[in-house]
């Protein structure tokens, strides 16, 4: 099915691949007001292969949001919602001891939520980090070992996980390790008056909206294929490269902020972050390259949370988005 | 496929009129942005020509060299690449492409299998993009003022101001270059104690002059050698004021004549030196030495009245005192007279042309030239004169003399007496001669200091004298240096040669010996120079003859005198003296006699005036250097060792 994705003339794959996601975007659309940016971000990070993280104040709409997304793409979904007290195995699964017929007994594997297509894990940042720990070889191999035993999860395996920035109290913030496991990190912002209207109107009314499924597996997988095809022509790469080798302290083209306020700027698989992303871009805009400004649009969630701050950055408030911001204006896009 | 390079695609065909335009739309600002250093440059130029410091086509060049900033600007800017991505970036932002024209042209150049279906659809959708869409290079680049228009706006009101404001002309006038004065370029350096030793003579000559004209050259020399002194003349000049020095001293000598020597001369001729009595006289006036024989005259009058003769003494003296009073000199006032005629006639024939006619110039030269030659003549005959009646003067008192011995003694010595004073005053004749047969000597020893100043060889000359000078420790300009003493030559007293047997009169005196050659050395502590010199010994006068008539028989054996100046240095203790007894051999011919010759120690410590002794020595090197036995080459170095050994002023 991949296959025939890829082979399909360019500009048909293109039409059907703007289509496509036109129409999950309506679908989400219908339940989810404003948020089309995070609608795209959560779309580009599924079709990348990334997991994503949503970062807001409860009550803005996030896990409607993912639940919504999982209807219209028809895919399995499970949702966890983390706590202190919650275990890997509470996520992973677990061995049981289970009686045969014959009244034999022996150990079987009980999976846990994370075997599902699209995982949602709620307020990750309250589970322990042992807990956390426990997504770790999933998001990033797509596997859960159990017992000694290796289960592959299925594929598109989509962890969509959300965290609230403003409670500290019995949260524990996620390692560098995990959070460098998540494609894209997006700030869900507050709705505007009119957006306010809008959700009253949906939410508080007897009426409810209905989500039909409008991609199914296979066209996921397909969309994602599709994606890894488009090129990306040298002076782009290159900008990408500047972008992230700049976030480094000691880094060529490092600024005077960076090299002020950031301790650790992104790993490589930041600038394969960006580059994915720029690419669906490009193919959400009906392009078959993406641009430089594709990149522009991607760094800033593809990096913010692979910048590690220093002391002095943290102590000031700094946030990693002015950094990257500044960085982006410095880097010219003809070397 | 799309092609690699397809110079004919819109996207293409854009890109490259982009360029174009980015190139120059730089030249432009390239141009401007170099106005501004232009124009400061351009007002500098006015305001420094305007004060008058530049010419005015100078200025008019260097304001004309403006108009190479902008040049220069707008060519760096032109010649700046533009890449075609930039080119393509620029209409992709201005359109909104959204990158299409740049990632197609990096699409096209790529190899055909880095080619994908997507990278064929990209520069498709490029090409297409470009041909619904007017790209627009103008658009995409609009001109914009470059930053420093406001600078170059601002440059160009002061240079305009600069323009209208008059400055006040302070143009230099340069004055012509005025001949500032300097030195000869070749000037005449003697050393100090060169000019201090030609002054120490030309103010012994002032001393012996006795004409005004004498008195007249010595100054000129004086002044000669100051200006050589400070300087102020080079050789050339140097050489021209020594040549007329030459011809007046000349002229003077001329005057002065050598009557009064010749009169002497042939006066002590028929005098015979075997007289014991006339001996001495005999012989000064056969030298023409006045001085000498005033001296033996008046010795001679003494030896009269302490011891008189006896008849047979009386007589011989008388007949020699008859001889040299009757004695004829020779006339030259005839050829003298004819010459002064002959200037005359020619003087006058001038004249009366001249009476005549414009005379031309050779003409006129000529007429001076005699005038000046007749009133020389007439001066020399005027000295010639007068030197004749003095010597007149003197055979008179012989004449009286030689009468009054047969009839008075005491007659004949006061007669005697007046002789000698009569030979005082011709003596004082002769030493205005001497004086200017030395201030020739003086001029001639100029002049060849002044030769060997001459090219390169004459500069080594002039090293090696002042070597030589430093090394023998020179009296002057030594610095601090300790005075050299004055070496101590071993005397070699030559064997005197007996003299021949003459003709029936008297036999000869010693003549020069032939000592070895001796290295005269100046020594300053241990070391010394030796100075290559002819061997002189100190010839022991011959023994005299015997009386007139006898003296068959030449002298033998070693003189009865030593010299007087040869003692050496009485302070050597190493000389090794010691009394030496020589007895005389009787031969019978004369009076022989023994004499102790008794060294320095026994004898006593010389006392001999230094310039006594100095002179001599100096007067015979002078007469070997004008014999011209000394090498020209070493020749400087005889005057320079005697100019250094002169005996000088306290």
């Amino acid at each position: 099915m991949t296959d025939e994705a890829t082979k399909a003339p360019p500009k048909e794959a293109l039409e059907k691949f703007q289509a496509d996601l036109s129409r999950v975007r309506k679908e989400v659309g219908g339940v989810i007001v404003g948020h089309e940016a995070i609608v795209d971000g959560v779309l580009t990070c599924l079709l990348a292969g990334g997991h994503a993280l949503l970062e807001g104040v409860p009550g803005l709409g996030k896990t409607m949001l993912v639940r919504t997304l999982a209807r219209a793409l028809a895919l399995q979904f499970s949702r966890v919602q983390f706590t202190p007290d919650l275990m890997p195995a509470d996520i992973l699964g677990t061995q049981v001891i289970t009686e045969e017929e014959h009244g034999r007994k022996r150990f079987e594997f009980q999976r846990g939520p994370i075997f599902a297509n699209l995982v949602l894990a709620d307020e990750v940042n309250r589970a322990t980090p042992k807990t956390q720990s426990a997504l770790l070889e999933a998001m990033q191999e797509h596997s859960v070992t159990v017992a000694r035993q290796t289960h592959v999860l299925e594929e598109p395996f989509f962890v969509l996980a959300t965290q609230n920035p403003l409670e500290m109290e019995g949260t524990y913030p996620l390692p560098e390790a995990q959070l460098d496991r998540f494609l894209f990190k997006l700030h869900v912002r507050a709705p505007s008056k009119d957006e306010m209207h809008a959700i009253l109107d949906r939410t508080t009314g007897t009426s409810e909206a209905d989500v039909k499924p409008v991609l199914d597996r296979d066209r996921v997988l397909s969309m994602r294929a599709l994606a890894r095809s488009v090129p990306v022509p040298r002076s782009v790469q290159d900008y990408a490269v500047r972008v992230v080798l700049a976030t480094h302290p000691d880094g060529e083209g490092a600024s005077t902020m960076v090299k002020r306020y950031v301790r650790y700027g992104s790993s490589p698989r930041g600038a394969q972050g960006v580059l994915l992303a720029a690419k669906i871009k490009a193919l959400m805009s009906g392009r078959f390259s993406p641009s430089i400004d594709d990149v522009r649009a991607s760094a800033l969630p593809a990096l913010r949370h692979r910048m590690i701050l220093n002391f002095e950055g943290e102590a000031e408030g700094v946030k990693s988005d002015a950094v990257l911001e500044e960085i982006l204006g410095s880097v010219k896009a003809l070397s | 496929m799309a092609p690699p390079r397809d110079p004919e695609a819109p996207d293409t065909v854009a890109v490259e009129r982009m360029r174009s335009r980015v190139r120059a739309l730089r030249a432009l600002r390239g141009a401007v942005a170099t106005l501004v250093p232009g124009l400061a440059y351009a007002t500098a130029t006015l305001v420094i020509a305007k004060l008058g410091l530049l010419s005015d086509g100078r200025a008019r060049v260097a304001l004309a060299l403006t108009a190479l900033f902008p040049l220069a600007g707008a060519l760096m800017g032109a010649l700046r690449r533009v890449s075609p991505l930039e080119a393509a970036r620029l209409l992709d932002r201005h359109h909104g492409l959204d990158d299409r024209l740049s990632n197609a042209l990096q699409f096209r150049a790529l190899p055909d299998d880095e080619r994908t279906p997507f990278t064929e659809a990209a520069v498709a959708d490029a090409v297409d993009r470009a041909r619904e869409t007017s790209l627009d290079p103008k658009g995409a680049l609009p001109w914009r003022w470059p930053d420093e228009t406001k600078l170059v706006l601002g440059s160009l009101a002061v240079l305009a101001l600069a323009a209208a404001v008059e400055f006040p002309d302070q143009r230099v006038i340069r004055r012509p270059a005025t001949a500032a004065p300097q030195g000869p370029r070749d000037p005449v350096a003697l050393t100090d104690d060169d000019l201090q030793a030609m002054r120490e003579a030309a103010e012994q000559i002032q001393r012996q002059a006795r004409t005004e004209s004498s008195r007249r050259a010595v100054s000129e020399l004086n002044r000669l050698l100051d200006d050589i002194a400070a300087s102020r003349i080079d050789r050339q000049e140097g050489f021209r004021r020594l040549a007329e020095l030459q011809r007046a001293v000349d002229m003077e000598r001329e005057v002065e004549g050598d009557a009064t020597e010749r009169a002497l001369q042939q006066m002590g001729r028929p005098m015979s030196e075997q007289n014991a009595l006339t001996r001495d006289l005999a012989r000064a006036m056969q030298r023409g030495d006045a001085a000498a024989a005033r001296e033996a005259m008046r010795a001679l009058a003494q030896q009269l009245r302490e011891h008189p003769p006896t008849p047979a003494q009386r007589q011989q003296l008388q007949q020699q005192l008859q001889r040299a009073a009757e004695a004829r000199p020779q006339e030259d006032r005839e050829a003298l007279q004819r010459q002064l005629e002959q200037a005359r006639r020619e003087m006058e024939e001038l004249l009366r042309q001249q009476r005549e006619r414009q005379l031309s110039r050779s003409e006129e030269d000529l007429l001076r030239r005699r005038r000046r030659e007749a009133e020389h003549l007439q001066r020399q005959q005027e000295r010639s004169e007068a030197q004749r009646r003095e010597a007149e003067h003197l055979q008179r008192e012989l004449q009286q003399a030689a009468q009054d011995l047969a009839r008075n003694m005491q007659d004949a010595l006061r007669d005697l007496e007046r002789g000698a004073e009569q030979l005082s005053r011709m003596e004082s004749e002769q030493q205005g001669q001497r004086s200017l047969e030395e201030m020739r000597r003086q001029l001639e020893q100029l002049r060849e200091m002044l030769r060997q100043q001459n090219g390169q060889n004459g500069q080594q000359m002039r090293q090696r004298l002042a070597r030589f000078q430093r090394s023998a420790g020179g009296q002057q300009g030594q610095q601090g240096g300790q005075q050299g003493q004055q070496g101590q030559g071993q005397q070699t007293p030559g064997q005197g040669q007996p003299g021949n047997a003459g003709d029936g009169a008297e036999g000869q005196g010693g003549q020069q010996g032939n000592g070895r050659p001796q290295g005269l050395t100046l020594s300053r502590g241990g070391g010394g120079i030796p100075l290559p010199a002819p061997g002189q010994g100190q010839g022991n006068q011959g023994q005299p003859g015997a009386e007139d008539g006898a003296g068959q028989e030449r002298g033998e054996g070693a003189g009865a005198n030593h010299d007087e100046n040869g003692r050496g240095a009485s302070r050597d203790l190493l000389g090794r003296t010691r009394a030496v007894q020589v007895q005389g051999q009787q031969t019978g011919n004369g009076p022989s006699r023994s004499q102790v010759i008794r060294s320095a120690a026994s004898q006593g410590f010389a006392n001999a005036p230094y310039r006594t002794v100095y002179q001599p020595y100096w007067d015979h090197a002078r007469e070997v250097l004008h014999q011209g036995e000394v090498p020209p080459g070493y020749r400087g170095y005889v005057r320079r060792y005697f100019q250094l050994i002169r005996p000088r002023e306290e």
